[in-house]
């Protein structure tokens, strides 16, 4: 039986993963290869809801990963199958509201996940307003409406 | 204030007001469209943006494009290289035609076919209208901040194209000598725009082995002989390119066809564009690798010269091999770290040219006067 790791997440709640699972993190990585992850990996910034999410992703991927190198030997359509499965999955994956999506991409960049990063960063900027984007990061506009427009008028067509 | 409650508030203040390192991985994967629209989130972001660092380093960003017969290509080096596809589709005329291309020194890509001449981002995927004059040949382009300015010539005559008002107009200044530059004399099409004025390399007449860099000024509408190169050619398949360094200095790549040492200069000090006088060139590079391929390949391709960069302690360069195989080599300390065949390119002998993104959009026509004479494609 393989190793397992345990997560505890900013409630308490603990989750016990397998340690491949587990080393889709590079945090988590450096942390095992250190020997430091005895007792479990307190998560004080990732609440459980989240981390179900990011759990479920690194599992989906390791799986991935594992069918593609057993499939490797024998290449065919399949292969090119299995990428659009997982890019689907993907996409599925992401079909979450706002916060938690935001929760998403901070737990991927704490705990260095770089696909997942990707997808949540991608997904949160997509066909996005400016406007949206000031409210998503509470940015407060510092233009005044002159320079905005002047801003506007010079990158025009991007708007169009 | 209990601590708690302190502690959460810090917690979801945080989370509200993101560290700046984080903004900045967020948008080094948005799509170039998005970042242009997102300048006017607020004046940090525009000035982000602006940042060639933070563009040179977005996820997207490419260092060479390839033009082979069907597809345009970009190739990104780090962390790996990565050749991808530019899509083309939604550049009408690009697909069938067989551009050559033209390199303003880091801001767009001058795209040159049958059909015309036209300016072209292609990391916004945005080109302009195309031009074409009936008897002159476009030589170079220049863009001063502002205002977009070509120079076509035919033999010893110059006419000069003005983007914004879709004018041309003759090169009148017939007090200098300089003005008998003939397109033959040019070295390559390949040159540069710094500060109003346009360079490349020229030489003076066919027996003098020595090469120069040849200056036009637009404002004064002016041929220079600019300053002397370190190198000239000995062999008709030296490669000798000249490319904009620092963003405000001159470098020469040299390849030697006989011994293929590779030599690189650079011009020790910030390029005065009125004064080539006191240009002082000092080896930067000098590369002698056993059995290091040429650069330049035999007729007739041999007009293509290899594209390079220098980054930091590293020369990237792009060549054809003898085959039109186009390779990536990544010489440093006297050695090579790294040759990549680039086999996802499919048809052979690509053009190919250095080139960085940019979100500085392609120049509009400001108006259209129409007792100028202009001609539209």
């Amino acid at each position: 039986m393989s190793k397992k790791i345990i997560f505890e997440s900013s409630e308490g709640e603990s989750f016990e993963v397998d340690e491949a699972v587990a080393l889709e993190c590079q945090t988590i990585k450096n942390m095992i290869e250190d020997d430091c992850t005895d007792g479990g990996i307190p998560l004080a910034n990732v609440n459980s809801a989240t981390l179900t999410k990011v759990i479920d992703y690194c599992k989906k991927h390791v799986e991935a990963a594992a069918a593609a190198e057993a499939n490797a030997g024998d290449k065919d359509i399949y292969g090119a199958n299995k990428d659009i499965e997982l890019k689907t999955w993907d996409e599925e994956f992401v079909k979450v509201d706002q916060p938690l999506l935001f929760d998403l991409m901070l737990a991927a960049n704490f705990l260095i996940i770089p696909g997942l990063l990707d997808l949540t960063c991608k997904t949160m900027m997509r066909g996005k307003t400016v406007l949206q984007i000031r409210e998503i990061f509470h940015i407060k506009k510092d233009y005044t409406d002159a320079e905005e427009a002047e801003v506007r008028k010079e990158n025009a067509w991007a708007f169009e | 204030m209990d601590s708690t409650k302190k502690t959460e508030e810090i917690a979801a203040h945080e989370k509200k007001h993101l560290p700046w390192e984080l903004i900045e991985e967020i948008l080094s994967r948005v799509s170039p469209i998005s970042l242009v629209r997102f300048k006017t989130v607020c004046k940090q972001w525009n000035a982000i943006l602006d940042d060639k660092t933070f563009i040179n380093n977005h996820k997207e960003t490419f260092r060479f494009i390839l033009k082979s017969k069907s597809k345009i290509y970009s190739v990104s080096i780090d962390p790996k290289i990565v050749v991808r596809e530019l899509i083309t589709l939604d550049v009408p005329g690009l697909e069938s035609q067989k551009p050559k291309f033209w390199i303003d020194y880091d801001e767009f890509m001058i795209c040159h076919t049958d059909k015309g001449t036209a300016v072209w981002n292609p990391w916004l995927k945005q080109i302009s209208t195309w031009i074409r004059h009936p008897r002159f040949e476009f030589v170079g382009i220049c863009y001063d901040g502002s205002n977009w300015t070509s120079i076509w010539g035919n033999y010893n005559v110059w006419i000069i194209h003005d983007f914004a008002f879709v004018a041309w107009k003759h090169v009148t200044s017939g007090d200098c000598d300089e003005r008998k530059i003939q397109l033959k004399t040019m070295h390559s099409e390949i040159g540069g725009s710094l500060n109003g004025s346009l360079f490349w390399i020229a030489y003076r007449d066919e027996t003098d082995p020595l090469y120069c860099l040849c200056r036009f000024d637009f404002y004064k509408e002016r041929f220079y002989t600019f300053c002397d190169l370190p190198c000239g050619m000995t062999h008709p398949r030296d490669a000798l390119v000249v490319r904009f360094f620092k963003g405000d200095r001159f470098s020469v790549l040299k390849q030697c066809h006989v011994t293929k040492k590779i030599e690189i200069w650079v011009t020790k000090n910030k390029v005065d564009v009125e004064d080539g006088r006191d240009v002082v060139w000092v080896s930067f590079m000098t590369f002698s690798i056993p059995n290091f391929p040429s650069l330049v390949q035999a007729e007739p391709y041999s007009h293509q010269q290899p594209s390079y960069y220098i980054d930091d302690k590293r020369l990237v360069m792009c060549s054809c091999d003898e085959n039109g195989q186009a390779w990536i080599y990544v010489l440093g300390e006297n050695k090579l770290i790294s040759i990549v065949q680039l086999d996802s390119v499919v048809d052979p002998w690509p053009s190919h040219c250095t080139y960085f993104p940019s979100l500085v959009p392609v120049p509009r026509e400001k108006k259209m006067k129409q007792n100028y004479k202009f001609n539209f494609i």
